[in-house]
């Protein structure tokens, strides 16, 4: 349960992560936000991947968590982009 | 960071990403595979069948068992089932000389199960480092330098590809040159910190072996050096008079008292019976993230523990997680998942690289109809590493089930058709075209997948249906990534025959800001 809840904050972190960059905004929101946002944006989604490593250490594994940290990550990247990928399929993003 | 650094880059990606990719690629997929090694085993001894409550109880029994079949040996070694592995193999040396050693494998009730020859999900986590049809220690420097070109290839490949990251939430399929660019890439950034990891701690598994530097200067020869490092539990001297042992259950239990609790994986008892038995009790390598696992030893007749010498120093703990790192023998089995994911995702990296390196190429050929031999080679070389391998391995799978019980060298004959399916499809790709070739091969391997839980059904009671009723999630698990791996590769296959169909649908423009944004 615990794992799910860091993997579902990993993912957010990477949105968040992907919305901060120019080139995706103007796909996601077909404007650019301000440097203040964009930047606002970068720092939530580092502090999201920060947060998913807390709980993997506090509520996962003291001693492993480092580990299931790296797995959560990279499950929480794969469902980020499948959302991105599924919204530009509903044609949502240009392509 | 100037602009050369990163084309010299570019190039050293692309050599060293080629030259050892299809070993790469094997040794991902092989290596992936043996996460599971225990539950693959299980399904390729489908005659082991119920579990012992505790180990307790599976040691008892095979004590029992080793009282019964081999009272007068010298020594008894038991493997102990645990949370993955079912079966309990018992080995024991004749006391007389030059005897040869003796193995049986228990069931789940300590007794003697008639097992069809196999080396199970063993073999693919020794493929992964040892090979096969070569001398180990030739196969092993030659791992050693696919693992170092993987290494220099996930470097390089970072620093010429700075934007990896920016692109990363790009995915474009179905156009062309761009989508292998694009699959590349989010394959290898997806699970990029473990690529590094596992790539790294690999070359440390086999560190001593690629510099031994470090042992010659200081020991008379690596013998030495490892007799040290890893002392083998002594021997100890038959009284030559019987003696009643002490029971199993207790050893085990003090053992587990000394370990916090953690689990056995062998027992060694030298001189059973004998007054002067010797008991030495192994930890669980599950048990903790280092590998190294620690030896007690108890004295056989009284049960009591006997002065243990002191191992290992800080490098040696160090060595010891790093392995275990790479293993995962402690992952839980959620953690174990991630870690096939990942390696998954190392397979899908390499892969599309190699496809990749022909996509990039073939636009820039004068004639696409004939091209060079290098190009030719690769291409062949790609349809029999990537799909030929997959063909192998489930045909690797069906021999376990199809090849008769009484075939001698059984075991041998299941690897070997593993390389046969390999091998012949590697050789249909070299005489086919290749638009046809890479369609036809998906499809025989996407055939041979589907039919692996066909014919457990039909060869076995194991079917998955039955697995199903039984609530056996390791055999349903299997089948059902059989039929998982049928369908990604008729997927495959289809999308091959899409492609072979008309010509090369790549815009130049698109090929022309690649090539010079990206390099190599």
């Amino acid at each position: 349960m615990m794992g799910l809840l860091a993997i579902s904050i990993a993912a957010a972190g990477f949105l968040c992560l992907c919305g901060s960059m120019g080139k995706h905004q103007d796909d996601l929101l077909r404007r650019r936000l301000s440097r203040a946002a964009s930047k606002g944006l970068r720092t939530a989604g580092f502090l999201l991947l920060a947060a998913a490593l807390a709980i993997d250490l506090l509520a996962v594994s003291m001693t492993q968590g480092a580990m299931y940290w790296f797995g959560h990550l990279s499950v929480g990247a794969i469902a980020a982009v499948a959302v991105l990928e599924l919204r530009r399929r509903a044609g949502r993003i240009p392509r | 960071m100037s602009r050369p650094l990163r084309r010299s880059m570019a190039e050293l990606h692309t050599w060293t990403g080629l030259l050892l990719g299809w070993l790469m690629f094997a040794m991902f997929t092989t290596g992936t595979a043996a996460y599971f090694q225990h539950e693959i085993t299980r399904w390729m001894e489908p005659e082991i069948v119920g579990r012992a409550p505790n180990q307790t109880v599976a040691a008892e029994r095979a004590v029992s068992y080793l009282q019964r079949t081999a009272p007068g040996a010298a020594s008894w070694t038991i493997a102990l089932p645990d949370d993955r592995r079912v079966r309990t193999e018992v080995r024991w040396q004749p006391a007389e000389e030059g005897a040869p050693r003796e193995t049986r494998i228990l069931d789940g009730h300590g007794r003697g199960a008639e097992v069809r020859d196999t080396r199970g999900g063993y073999f693919l986590y020794r493929f992964h480092f040892d090979l096969h049809y070569l001398p180990v220690l030739w196969a092993r420097y030659l791992v050693g330098i696919a693992a170092m070109s993987m290494l220099v290839a996930l470097v390089s490949g970072i620093i010429t590809h700075k934007k990896i990251f920016a692109r990363f939430f790009t995915l474009s399929l179905g156009k062309g040159l761009r989508s292998w660019y694009d699959a590349h890439n989010i394959t290898s950034v997806f699970a990029l910190p473990f690529f590094l990891m596992i790539t790294y701690t690999g070359l440390v598994t086999l560190a001593n072996q690629y510099m031994p530097i470090g042992g010659l200067a200081n020991y008379s020869d690596m013998g030495a050096y490892f007799a040290e490092l890893f002392p083998r539990p002594q021997t100890s001297e038959a009284a030559g008079e019987a003696a009643e042992p002490a029971p199993i259950g207790g050893i085990l239990q003090r053992a587990r008292g000394l370990w916090n609790g953690a689990e056995v994986e062998t027992i060694t008892i030298q001189h059973p019976g004998d007054a002067g038995a010797r008991v030495d009790v192994r930890r669980s390598r599950a048990s903790t993230v280092g590998t190294r696992a620690p030896t007690l030893s108890f004295d056989g007749v009284t049960g009591e523990p006997l002065a243990a010498a002191a191992r290992g120093g800080g490098a040696y703990a160090v060595e010891s997680v790093l392995v275990g790192i790479h293993a995962g023998r402690f992952a839980s089995v959620g953690l174990r998942w991630m870690y096939v994911l990942s390696g998954l995702f190392g397979v899908a990296m390499v892969g599309t690289g190699l496809v990749q390196w022909t996509a990039r190429r073939r636009t820039r050929l004068p004639d696409p109809g004939r091209p060079n031999f290098g190009f030719w080679l690769v291409e062949r070389l790609n349809i029999g590493a990537i799909a030929g391998l997959g063909a192998g391995l489930a045909a690797y799978f069906l021999a376990n089930r199809l090849l008769p019980q009484g075939l001698p060298a059984r075991a041998e004959w299941e690897v070997h058709c593993l390389f046969i399916v390999w091998g012949l499809s590697t050789l249909w790709a070299l005489l086919r075209p290749a638009a046809r070739a890479w369609p036809e091969t998906l499809a025989a391997a996407a055939l041979l997948y589907a039919a692996v839980p066909v014919v457990n059904g039909l060869s076995t009671s194991r079917g998955l249906v039955s697995s199903l009723a039984a609530g056996d999630w390791v055999f349903v698990s299997f089948d059902l990534v059989m039929v998982l791996l049928a369908a990604v590769y008729a997927s495959a296959a289809r999308v091959a025959a899409r492609k072979a169909a008309p010509s090369p649908r790549t815009a130049p423009a698109d090929v022309a800001g690649l090539a010079t944004g990206t390099g190599g």
